[in-house]
């Protein structure tokens, strides 16, 4: 168990940079935003006047006038506490804003990611049992064209089709659980098609490796090879692939979630930049990198569970 | 039923984005039953890929003309249904290159349980499991492990090459097969597992299986288990026929050659091969490196001919 | 020897039309793309106007035939800059190591941990809308993903034997890279290029759709899409003829990169035998 612990600090320590890049990304973003922040606050509607001394008062209150560096460590401390600050429009805490909408939008990502595995690793692994075959070259090219597909488009067609035409299902929000349904296929759509084609690659490469012929020699059938065999071998570059875009649709479904009208992480970064809400940018871009972080860890334990080389080895040395 | 299995007319070739090569040449031989066989030649000569056409194991690239008749039915045309019952019960494999043979997830314990549980479906049940279990620690017990509960628990990758060898060895013999294919069994062992291995695969031969098939360029092997040889050049039989004859006596050039190359016979080197040349030669495939060469060697095939002891050999030499 | 499957001549004859519509679109179309009447607008396919007109009664046809030429092009130069940049980078990471792969390789690191589409969003989001802040969204965004493989391809051929062999004859660092290094790397960096431009056509398309790439007069597939999206019910076409060119341009890429790949694969089983 030690070890396990050890392994997963180390890993921590190699992220530990991409964290801090993240953050410097995130708070350079703010900076070099167009708007300017003080007249953001002191003239919300653009049409109040102020003098030059409110606002020098105002910009040392929102400490803007000391240097680069030591307002990004003054925002990392605020940060360690938790604050984030308050958005410049709502005036609402975006902490408590972002607690609000990450359930919804890991809500979304779960389920679409559920599709995603499902059909995805299912269908990659038709493709390659049936290789050559009718069935791989159908498939093959339900996923090309799935991955081809921009994701605005898709969801206009699905809300055309299934809530306006057939109304089987509600255009947009989430109000009732179903309304997750259409987003979500819309997400898994294009990564559907990616983890089949990746699946495939990878279980035929394993497939020409000589323990799969000694697995078929015992009796087994090739479905059973592949099934039993090839596949936990090949479920490694997959895991890679599902890792990091189990992050990118956590937080960034923006164009989904907002056609839907989803109120999550996404939906909320893409308002927030069409009315260049500074720190609420900054907060998502950082959120993006924390849950990089996050799912890169977990991706590295579900290999300690796929494959025992690095359970024995890499953790117990 | 007689368990003989009759090899007929064998060609396998390669076939790569339309360019054929031929790697095995009109195989003709008869493994009888109770006999153990050494298909013995150097690498690339084609003799396991004699051993992987008859479980139907080639890759999709290979090209298999011919007949293997075994209890009454054709291996080669049988269908994949079919030959999955055939393999690991009737015909099982013990493969070469054991580090790659297993897979590098999976315990090696339960891969070898595997190869019971992969053909019926009882034996998924948990008194199959467990009378495979006892059948696994018997074959390991007798391939000289010690520590039986360690090695079932460990991976491949944990164990070394000798190790992983005498486990594949256990793997081929775990589904009591009738016939065992052993390729290159005692590669990578030193000299005292190699006794141990081929006293193991030589009790095994004569009692527990109908017949096997040694695959080898180990010649020391081949004389302390072998009944009866096939001497394999370049995809085609050079010389067959009982074991001991043959290694007393060899008579063709390439096995006489193979015989002067042993350390105990003073190391003479067989002249150096161009394997090119060799594979476009219409004649024998010997012929560039043999001592004995005649100008139609070149360009036609010598027939197999049959001598007084019941060898046969392709050699223009004894036609 | 097959050089090329049915799909993937399909592809590159599909990839061809579009790439000539939109070279001499402007010129062959049958009213002007920017041309409104509103006395005719939302109207119905016809003899006169091919696949109807819009809301503000431009001809769909016409803009529908130039509405690829900026986002193709954009897309192209983008993921060419990407590849430059990237290729450098990943070089540099991965001959030299040590301090400069580390740099390098975190700041990958952050650059694909960062969701692509959100990264471009706010990027252009925050250097206003344009053509200029698109390239450089999109050059950040897939600049990390060249530079991974060509840091990885560059750690496996140096442990091929002939770097060494150059070095021993006295070939300087940058000789070895630029002039064996990087020719070895030509065919991943095509394949990878080509699905990367297909997917950039995509995030091209999707600023335009969110209002954040080109802006509204134009004619393109994404602003289109856009400008339709609440006539879809009257004039399905409006929606659907610009969004298939995308799906259609986007997957006659991916399948002729496919193709490619498989020339190449096939290449290198013939060159090892």
């Amino acid at each position: 168990m030690w070890m396990l612990i050890q392994y997963i600090l180390k890993k921590m320590a190699l992220l530990a940079p991409v964290l801090v890049g993240t953050s410097v990304i995130a708070f350079a973003l703010g900076v070099m935003s167009p708007g300017d922040p003080v007249d953001q606050v002191l003239n919300p509607n653009g049409n109040e006047s102020y003098t030059q001394e409110e606002y020098d008062r105002m910009s040392a209150r929102m400490g803007l006038d000391k240097p680069l560096h030591v307002q990004y460590i003054n925002w990392v401390g605020n940060l360690l506490q938790g604050d984030l600050g308050r958005s410049f429009f709502t005036n609402k805490s975006i902490v408590d804003q972002m607690a609000r909408r990450i359930p919804i939008s890991a809500r979304l990502a779960g389920l679409s990611m559920v599709f995603t595995v499902v059909l995805g690793v299912e269908g990659g692994v038709i493709m390659a049992v049936w290789k050559d075959r009718f069935l791989d070259h159908l498939l093959g090219a339900c996923a090309v064209t799935a991955l081809s597909v921009p994701g605005f488009w898709t969801a206009i067609m699905l809300i055309w089709l299934f809530a306006e035409k057939w109304k089987l299902l509600p255009t947009s929000g989430i109000a009732s659980g179903i309304g997750y349904l259409l987003p979500a296929v819309t997400l898994a759509l294009p990564s559907t098609g990616v983890c089949a084609r990746l699946t495939r690659t990878a279980i035929l490469d394993e497939i020409g490796r000589q323990y799969v012929t000694v697995a078929a020699s015992k009796g087994l059938s090739r479905r059973q090879t592949v099934v039993c065999h090839a596949f936990g071998n090949a479920l490694i570059p997959v895991v890679t692939y599902l890792g990091t875009h189990m992050a990118g649709i956590l937080g960034g479904a923006s164009i989904v979630e907002t056609i839907f009208a989803v109120p999550g992480i996404g939906s909320y970064a893409i308002s927030a930049v069409q009315s260049k809400d500074y720190y609420v940018v900054q907060a998502y871009v950082l959120f993006s990198g924390m849950v990089y972080v996050a799912v890169t860890i977990l991706v590295d334990l579900l290999y300690m569970a796929v494959n025992p080389r690095i359970r024995r080895g890499e953790a117990g040395q | 039923m007689n368990q003989d299995m009759e090899i007929k007319g064998l060609n396998v070739s390669f076939v790569d984005h339309g360019r054929e090569t031929k790697v095995v040449t009109d195989v003709d031989a008869t493994f009888s039953e109770g006999s153990i066989t050494g298909l013995i030649g150097e690498s690339g000569s084609g003799k396991s890929v004699l051993g992987m056409a008859i479980l139907g194991l080639l890759p999709g690239s290979a090209k298999v003309k011919g007949t293997c008749l075994y209890q009454g039915r054709d291996l080669f045309s049988l269908p994949e249904k079919e030959m999955k019952k055939v393999r690991g019960t009737e015909i099982a494999l013990i493969p070469q290159n054991p580090t790659e043979s297993l897979n590098p997830i999976r315990t090696v314990g339960r891969q070898l349980v595997e190869c019971v549980t992969a053909h019926e479906k009882s034996a998924k049940s948990r008194a199959g499991i467990r009378r495979a279990g006892i059948r696994r620690d018997e074959l390991l017990g007798r391939f000289g492990f010690q520590d039986v509960g360690r090695i079932n628990g460990s991976y491949s990758f944990e164990l070394s090459g000798g190790m992983n060898q005498r486990v594949v060895s256990a793997l081929g013999l775990m589904n009591c097969p009738k016939w065992v294919i052993a390729d290159e069994p005692t590669k990578g062992l030193d000299s005292i597992l190699r006794r141990q291995v081929y006293e193991v695969l030589k009790d095994i031969g004569r009692s527990e299986v109908r017949g096997m098939l040694v695959i080898t360029h180990d010649i020391t092997l081949a004389k302390a288990l072998c009944d009866r040889l096939m001497v394999l050049y370049g995809g085609c039989v050079m010389e067959k026929g009982n074991a001991q004859a043959i290694l007393e006596a060899p008579m063709h050039p390439y096995t006489r050659g193979l015989m002067d190359s042993l350390p105990e016979k003073g190391m003479r080197p067989i002249r150096r091969a161009d394997r090119d040349k060799e594979r476009c030669l219409a004649g024998c495939r010997f012929y560039p490196r043999c001592p004995w060469g005649e100008a139609r060697c070149g360009t036609e095939m010598p027939p197999e001919t049959t001598l007084l002891d019941g060898r046969t050999v392709r050699c223009f030499h004894y036609a | 020897m097959k050089l090329m499957t049915v799909k993937v001549k399909v592809a590159l004859v599909i990839l061809g039309g579009i790439l000539l519509a939109s070279a001499i679109g402007p010129l062959a179309t049958p009213w002007d793309p920017l041309a409104a009447d509103l006395s005719r607008a939302l109207e119905g396919p016809s003899r006169e106007h091919l696949l109807g007109t819009d809301n503000i009664g431009r001809d769909l046809f016409s803009r529908v035939l130039c509405g690829g030429r900026q986002s193709i092009l954009l897309a192209v130069t983008a993921t060419a800059l990407s590849l430059a940049s990237g290729f450098v980078l990943g070089l540099l990471a991965g001959y030299f190591q040590r301090a400069v792969d580390v740099v390098i390789t975190t700041a990958s690191n952050i650059f694909q941990g960062l969701p692509g589409m959100t990264l471009m969003i706010a990027v252009a989001g925050l250097l206003g809308q344009g053509v200029k802040s698109m390239l450089i969204a999109i050059v950040l965004n897939s600049w990390a993903g060249f530079s991974r493989i060509v840091r990885g391809e560059v750690l496996k051929l140096k442990q091929e034997s002939f770097v060494d062999g150059l070095k021993t004859v006295g070939a300087g660092d940058f000789r070895v890279l630029f002039l064996h290094i990087a020719p070895n790397l030509l065919g991943t960096l095509c394949v990878v290029f080509a699905t990367r431009v297909a997917q950039n056509v995509i995030s091209v398309a999707s600023m335009s759709f969110l209002g954040l790439g080109l802006k509204p007069p134009t004619p393109d597939w994404g602003v289109m899409i856009n400008d339709a999206r609440q006539y879809f019910r009257q004039r399905p076409l409006l929606v659907l003829a610009p969004g298939l060119c995308i799906v259609l341009l986007s997957l006659s890429i991916n399948v002729a990169a496919d193709g490619l790949r498989d020339w190449l694969d096939m290449g290198r089983e013939e060159g090892e035998r």
